[in-house]
């Protein structure tokens, strides 16, 4: 009978930023696909109806507490008390530790290699991808949101972001980015959720649990 | 905000203009003295147009609100509108269609804005002049000779930039369009491109840009302001020299050169279609009963919500009508690269195509997010499989 | 000895073109070359596109004839879509054209082409009164006709030249003794020069009222037209009635007196031929009267030689274009379907001329039958008129009988601006029954402006032929997994521009300069007086 022990893995700070990330992006993909193909609301009075209005401040809501939540995280990474895991993203630098997880990965060998970074190689990239996809996806709904909304706080960023838009090549190329950008992040959702159930099935340390109660189970050495 | 703020405030804001009309008045005093008397009366031309005194201060307050100025300045813009026939303008053709000379001779009517447009000295313009060849050439070397640092180069058309420049030659020598523009701009007071082509390229240079055809700003690395579109609105043009005459100076500008007080918004913040697109009250194809009812073209391609230009709020032709208005989308003719950015020109951006037929972002999203729920499944059962046993 | 002269920048027309001429010892031309300096490859930039984006994109061709290669572009789609528009779409869309017209032809009589007529330095000259009475021998009630009107326009004009900044007017050919009419004929004409800036600006309102914009309208859509909300609106009609009505006014009372009035002082040449160049005529058709294009109102047809008494059918396989003289690559003349557009460009010669034996031009050249043809508004009366086409003859004979002239004048360059004239009149008389007609069917109850279509999946071809002011265009399109996978377009300045082909055949404006003496070689007026009277326009004939 092998033994285990639980071992606190993440801060409280991290499982709340994960959980309130994973819902806004859930809201952000329905919401946003929602403003690219709208369909037409026939009935009624033009006056009495406001779906795509609400569809947008949802979406925008969500969107300015996504970019709260993705500084927090970068805040986390490099100030976190429990753990600022910064360094962690790239453990993918090891390059063998990188091949023999993905040897394991690919199912030819039967166990992967270990490491003392909080992520494995292959999640370190994957997480790290993943912080770049949330910040152009944020500077690309910033500038969207700029450009509708002339005062306050949104402005002072436009001000600053538009020199993207420019260089990009404007607001419809920006708009297309930031399309494009949400087919990556049901990419990662659907390979993020699977390998979590797989990591649970396989390596047995209850990762899907462990987002919720933040302990990770770890196998004592005999 | 304090009280005391907000008089401090006000003080504040009250010297800025203070300032700026001072600047005003010393510049009106320099044109006085170094720009030629005015070529027309515009006061007679005015009386003999049917425009009454009030019709003309009715234009300068509406012209002083759309220059974002405050309304003390209204006799100055009077004062610039007077001056209007005494600026020199040399008129350059390169590559384009002559969409915006037409836009420019065809602007408004009845209206002041056409009455000034109509007084402007153009001391070269192809379209119009009666001198062809050598005599033409001799116009254009004239021209800048006698008012050399003085006279707008207006510049219609952009620069191919391919064969050396060879794309496009002009006059007896065949001079090649670059070396006319390098020529004549270093000589002007300011450099105004009117149209989406000598701005941004436009048209020709949309991909794959068989001549390498660029804007003048671009072409030979001088900064001009961009009075987009295509054609552009005439009152984009006139307002900018009016505020050249003003000033000295141009209008503020954004980061493409365009002036903010007629390109700082976008086609979407003006629509008149808005509130059915707040309603999601879509027209779903051409001719169908929200098309006949004034619905948001949003799904049959408008591109009002990436386009910054006024066309909603000043319309083409003396008010009559606008693009949307006539129940078509924006293209976004004031945006640089609009042809690629844009396309396709009916359909919304998402439905942009690749590879011919009917590829989408969404198509390959959908095949990608396919494929990776099968290789999942595929992974999961092959190490089903391969752990079978494991603790 | 022949001598070369060269006119480069030609003014007053669209675009960047050069002609250059050889004279003999008495300065009558013996040769031509005509060359358009520009190409931007648009043709090549269609390729892998939505053919829906393809009018939009081929409207700025042309920003002087715009809606033409729009129209032609979503009819060339409309044929290799298989649909056809409804009908309130197709009269919609001859009201444009009709705007279209009315505006370009004055814009091009007085601000393109008048100058080569009117010295306005004389003009300055005249007895206002006299010139009152003059006009009215023209027209009953002339246009803005009173003495003090002119002699305000004499004013304007004499303040131009006082402050020594004479604008458009300056240094051009004043006092050529190839101007002919006397200073109160001129002054007429001038101050209608003025009025007609005015003028064009209500053509232009009217197409933007079913257009959305002038110039580059934006509601033809392939299957219809977008401007639903204003055809069915009686109040947007009635504003685009009362601004035609204007404009006919304008047509009636100085557009089409003034040509008379021209046509009168200068009818030795006429009748002398000059500027007739080559005698084949060609037009493909425009205006039409019914949903299948079996009627309209510019007939199509060709007419070979002037044979007048034997006008032929129109035969598209016959159309090609070829590039022996052209910067392009390719060595036979190819029917448009299956067109190229390759630059190969070889520049001028050493002493910056023309390489007129060889390549020298941007134009490539279009031919019938491996002939030249000149189209526009001289072909189109022509063809007209040999078919016995009630309208055109009526109006053609008429013209003729009130000015005492023979059919044979219409053959030279002040025919040519004639015949611009009276086609005005000839659509300007049907515009206002278009109107009925439009409004006879939406009372019927139909509200139909599209005609449900999308892009063929297999591979399909189309062509768009029709008549826009300056004569025949056609557009040919081909779609290939549902982008355009190639795009032809040849367009009325390609005709008439053309330089020679293989077999040596000048193109016409080359033709028609040939045997034209000039009064004075460094004051070409009979040469832009000829070249101008085609209307050329070189951002449409290259594009
Ligand atoms: C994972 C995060 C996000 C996803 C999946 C997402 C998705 C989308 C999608 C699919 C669209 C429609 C684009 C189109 O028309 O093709 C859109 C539009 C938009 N997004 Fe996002 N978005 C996200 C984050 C954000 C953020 C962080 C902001 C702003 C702070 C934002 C602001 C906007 C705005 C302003 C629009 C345009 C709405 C309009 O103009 O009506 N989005 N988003
Ligand atoms: C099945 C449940 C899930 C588990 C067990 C899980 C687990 C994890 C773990 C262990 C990490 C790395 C920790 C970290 O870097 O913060 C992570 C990161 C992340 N997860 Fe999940 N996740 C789950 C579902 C989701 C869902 C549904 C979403 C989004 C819709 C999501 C979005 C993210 C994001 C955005 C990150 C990276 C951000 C970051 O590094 O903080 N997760 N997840
Ligand atoms: N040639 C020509 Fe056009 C016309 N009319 C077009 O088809 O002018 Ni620009
Ligand atoms: S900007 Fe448009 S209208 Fe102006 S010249 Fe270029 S293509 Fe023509
Ligand atoms: S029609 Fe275009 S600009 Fe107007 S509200 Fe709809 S999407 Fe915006
Ligand atoms: S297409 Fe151009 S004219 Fe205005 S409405 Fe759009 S910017
Ligand atoms: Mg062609």
């Amino acid at each position: 009978m092998e033994k285990f022990t639980s071992e606190k893995e993440w801060s409280v700070a991290m499982r709340i930023n994960h959980w309130a990330m994973a819902l806004s992006i859930f809201i952000l993909i329905v919401t946003g696909f929602y403003i690219a193909d709208p369909f037409t609301v026939s009935r009624g009075e033009t006056v009495g109806k406001f779906l795509m209005g609400n569809v947008r401040f949802v979406h925008i809501l969500f969107g300015v507490f996504l970019v709260f939540l993705f500084f927090w995280r970068v805040y986390l990474a490099f100030f976190s008390r429990f753990h600022a895991d910064w360094k962690d993203f790239f453990a993918w630098t090891n390059i063998k530790c990188t091949i023999d997880q993905i040897k394991f990965y690919l199912l030819i060998t039967k166990k992967g290699p270990d490491y003392k970074t909080l992520y494995g190689p292959m999640q370190s990239l994957a997480y790290l991808g993943l912080m770049f996809m949330v910040f152009v996806i944020v500077i690309t709904g910033l500038i969207l949101m700029g450009a509708g909304y002339h005062a306050g706080f949104t402005a002072i960023c436009y001000k600053i972001l538009r020199p993207i838009e420019n260089l990009m090549g404007g607001l419809a190329v920006v708009r297309y980015v930031h399309h494009l950008f949400t087919w990556f992040f049901i990419l990662f959702i659907v390979v993020h959720m699977y390998m979590a159930f797989w990591y649970d099935a396989i390596l047995k340390k209850g990762t899907i649990s462990s987002m919720i109660s933040g302990n990770i189970f770890k196998k004592l050495e005999e | 905000m304090a009280k005391g703020n907000n008089s401090e405030y006000k003080k504040m804001i009250d010297k800025q203009y203070k300032d700026l009309m001072k600047h005003c008045q010393l510049h009106m005093e320099e044109i006085e003295k170094n720009l030629p008397e005015p070529k027309e009366d515009l006061h007679e031309l005015l009386k003999e147009r049917g425009f009454s005194r009030r019709d003309f201060v009715k234009w300068t307050s509406a012209m002083t609100a759309a220059l974002m100025l405050p309304p003390i300045f209204r006799p100055m813009v009077a004062k610039a509108a007077e001056s209007f026939s005494r600026l020199p303008v040399v008129w350059l053709h390169f590559a384009e269609c002559t969409g915006c000379s037409e836009a420019f001779l065809r602007s408004s009517y009845p209206n002041v804005d056409d009455i000034l447009l109509e007084t402007i000295s153009l001391e070269y313009h192809e379209t119009l002049m009666a001198a062809s060849g050598y005599q033409a050439e001799e116009n254009l070397e004239k021209a800048v000779k006698d008012f050399s640092g003085k006279f707008i180069c207006v510049i219609e058309g952009g620069l191919p930039r391919g064969l050396n420049g060879k794309y496009l030659t002009l006059g007896p020598k065949g001079k090649t369009g670059i070396q006319v523009a390098r020529e004549v701009t270093s000589k002007a007071a300011a450099v105004v491109c009117i149209g989406s082509c000598s701005a941004f390229g436009n048209i020709q240079s949309a991909k794959p840009n068989p001549t390498d055809a660029v804007g003048i700003s671009k072409a030979i690395g001088i900064s001009t302001v961009n009075i987009a579109g295509c054609p552009p609105n005439s009152v984009n043009f006139t307002g900018t020299l009016l505020h050249y005459l003003m000033f000295g100076s141009l209008p503020a500008l954004d980061g493409l050169g365009r002036p903010v007080w007629a390109y700082g918004k976008r086609i979407h913040d003006y629509c008149e279609r808005r509130p059915h697109y707040d309603a999601s009250e879509f027209v779903e194809e051409w001719g169908d009963k929200g098309a006949l009812k004034g619905w948001c073209l949003y799904k049959v391609g408008c591109k009002g919500p990436y386009t910054y230009a006024n066309c909603g709020k000043v319309r083409f032709n003396d008010g009559i009508s606008w693009p949307i208005m006539a129940g078509h989308g924006c293209i976004g003719c004031t945006e640089p690269g609009f042809w690629d950015t844009m396309a396709p020109l009916e359909k919304p951006l998402d439905e942009k195509t690749y590879g011919g037929g009917e590829r989408t972002v969404d198509n390959i999203g959908i095949a990608l997010t396919g494929a990776a729920v099968a290789g999942v499944a595929a992974h999961a059962i092959a190490s089903g499989i391969r752990h079978k046993g494991d603790k | 000895m022949t001598k070369r002269i060269i006119v480069d920048p030609i003014t007053r027309i669209e675009g960047h073109l050069r002609i250059e001429v050889e004279v003999d010892n008495s300065n009558v031309i013996k040769d031509a070359w005509s060359s358009i300096t520009l190409w931007r490859g648009i043709e090549t930039i269609l390729k892998g596109r939505d053919p829906r984006d393809a009018g939009l994109m081929v409207q700025r061709f042309c920003g002087v004839c715009t809606y033409v290669h729009y129209e032609a572009s979503i009819l060339a789609c409309e044929d290799a879509f298989g649909v056809k528009p409804p009908p309130n779409a197709r009269i919609a869309r001859n009201l444009i054209n009709s705007s279209l017209y009315l505006t370009d032809h004055i814009m091009h009589f007085y601000h393109l082409h008048g100058l080569d007529w009117v010295d306005v330095v004389s003009a300055l000259k005249a007895n206002p009164a006299k010139a009152v009475e003059m006009a009215r021998a023209y027209s009953p009630n002339p246009y803005n006709c009173s003495a003090t009107h002119y002699k305000a326009v004499q004013d304007r004009v004499t303040k131009f030249v006082k402050s020594g900044r004479l604008g458009p007017f300056a240094n051009a050919y004043w006092g050529n003794p190839s101007y002919k009419l006397p200073p109160e004929a001129n002054l007429i004409i001038l101050s209608h020069y003025l009025d007609a800036l005015a003028i064009s600006k209500v053509g232009a309102q009217m197409m933007a009222i079913l257009g959305g914009k002038n110039p580059h309208p934006q509601t033809l859509v392939v299957g219809g037209i977008t401007s639903g909300m204003d055809l069915f609106d009686a109040e947007r009609l009635g504003q685009f009635l009362f601004r035609f009505k204007e404009m006919k006014n304008f047509l009636e009372t100085a557009y089409l007196p003034d040509v008379l009035l021209a046509a009168h002082y200068y009818k030795d040449e006429g009748l002398k031929g000059i500027g007739g160049g080559v005698k084949n005529y060609l037009s493909y058709g425009g205006f039409p009267l019914d949903d299948d294009w079996n009627k309209t109102l510019f007939p199509r047809g060709i007419v070979k030689d002037r044979n007048l008494a034997k006008p032929m059918k129109l035969d598209e396989e016959k159309i090609t274009e070829e590039v022996t003289h052209s910067w392009y690559k390719g060595k036979e003349a190819q029917h448009p379907y299956k067109g190229t557009t390759e630059p190969d460009y070889t520049g001028y010669d050493k002493n910056g001329n023309l390489k007129g034996d060889e390549k020298y031009t941007w134009c490539k050249a279009p031919r019938y039958d491996n002939k030249p043809y000149e189209v526009g508004p001289l072909a189109r009366m022509v063809v007209g008129y040999a078919q016995g086409d009630k309208a055109i003859k009526g109006l053609v004979d008429s013209t003729l009988k009130a000015t005492g002239l023979p059919a044979a004048v219409l053959f030279s360059t002040l025919g040519r601006t004639a015949a611009r004239a009276l086609e005005t009149k000839l659509i300007a008389d049907n515009t206002e029954g278009w109107v009925n007609e439009l409004i006879a069917n939406i009372k019927k109850g139909d509200t139909r402006t599209w005609t449900r279509c999308d892009v063929p999946a297999k591979p399909a071809q189309g062509r768009g032929m029709t008549e826009p002011p300056r004569g025949a265009l056609g557009h040919w399109i081909k779609i290939e997994k549902g982008v355009i996978s190639n795009y032809q377009a040849v367009v009325p300045s390609t005709w008439n521009c053309s330089p020679r082909d293989k077999a040596g055949l000048r193109g016409p404006y080359e033709e028609s300069l040939i045997g034209t003496k000039l009064a004075n070689v460094n004051q070409p007026l009979e040469i832009i007086r000829t070249i101008h009277s085609f209307d050329p326009c070189m951002a449409c004939a290259v594009h």
